[in-house]
């Protein structure tokens, strides 16, 4: 076996926001983000206080196609939930899009190419040399194990 | 468990410096690991033979967080290695290399819990400040 080997759990992912948030006080009016890792999806919770109310709003970013290496590999998510959130992720996804050839965002579904990512040389060739062997979201965890093409 | 687990084994280290070295500018260190026949991660030590020759690595100190000063013993020839040849964040001594990885808002939050190289992997437990 040969491989790298990544876990990462929800509780670290809303540890990070948290402090982040907490000590960027230009995000106005978001008061808590928490993200589950499950099984169909990351699913994203949101407290807002918006026009001096406050609320809660929710939105589930479902995986539909997973890469099996980082050459030519897609990940294709959809949105799903509150129409706000939705939008808001989509936003995102769109603001990205303009960056990245990589990233494109249609009706809700988002889709990274990662055979049009391209970052600096040295980084794009590194991660042509692998395969992603293991990608998996469950429990709370996100698991990922990469192998090195021969 | 507030935690990041990063493990890396023996095979697929040696790839990646390898892949690394071939699109990198470091001559010298790509001469020397070209000829790299294994790499072995044991008692914190990262030992590897090139050609007759045995190096080693030992893990001498590590930042609380992510980022800063990471310090280890070795025996590699440094006076064969030009310095220029280096990348800026790694300074390397006649019995030490300390690699200083600057600091970034996200990383400060992030503290290593473990960091430890035996039984054939390197092994990284993040956790939170």
């Amino acid at each position: 076996m040969e491989s790298l080997r990544i876990e990462v759990d929800e509780e670290f992912i809303n540890g990070l926001i948290d402090k982040v948030i907490e000590e960027n006080t230009q995000v106005q009016g978001l008061k808590n983000l928490n993200v589950q890792l499950r099984e169909d999806g990351i699913n994203f919770q949101m407290e807002v206080n918006f026009l001096g109310k406050d609320s809660t709003v929710e939105s589930l970013i479902k995986i539909l196609e997973k890469p099996e290496d980082l050459e030519n590999g897609k990940l294709r998510l959809s949105l799903s939930g509150d129409e706000g959130v939705r939008k808001i992720l989509e936003g995102i996804f769109y603001i990205l899009s303009e960056f990245s050839e990589a990233v494109s965002s249609k009706d809700y579904e988002i889709l990274i190419d990662f055979n049009k990512i391209k970052i600096n040389p040295f980084i794009d060739t590194m991660l042509k040399s692998l395969k992603i062997s293991r990608f998996v979201l469950q429990d709370g965890k996100f698991e990922l194990v990469l192998d090195f093409k021969k | 468990m507030k935690e990041i687990l990063l493990e890396i084994d023996e095979k697929a280290a040696k790839e990646f410096l390898i892949k690394a070295l071939e699109n990198s500018k470091f001559h010298f260190l790509k001469s020397i690991f070209d000829h790299v026949s294994n790499i072995e991660f044991s008692d914190n030590e990262i030992r590897f033979k090139v050609l007759m020759f045995k190096y080693y690595l030992k893990l001498k100190t590590y930042p609380k967080a992510l980022t800063g000063r990471y310090e280890f013993f070795h025996n590699i020839p440094a006076k064969m290695i030009k310095k220029e040849e280096l990348p800026k964040f790694v300074e390397l001594n006649d019995k030490t290399i300390i690699i200083n990885i600057p600091e970034n808002p996200i990383s400060k939050n992030i503290s290593i819990e473990k960091f430890e190289i035996k039984n054939g992997k390197l092994k990284l437990i993040l956790g939170l400040n």
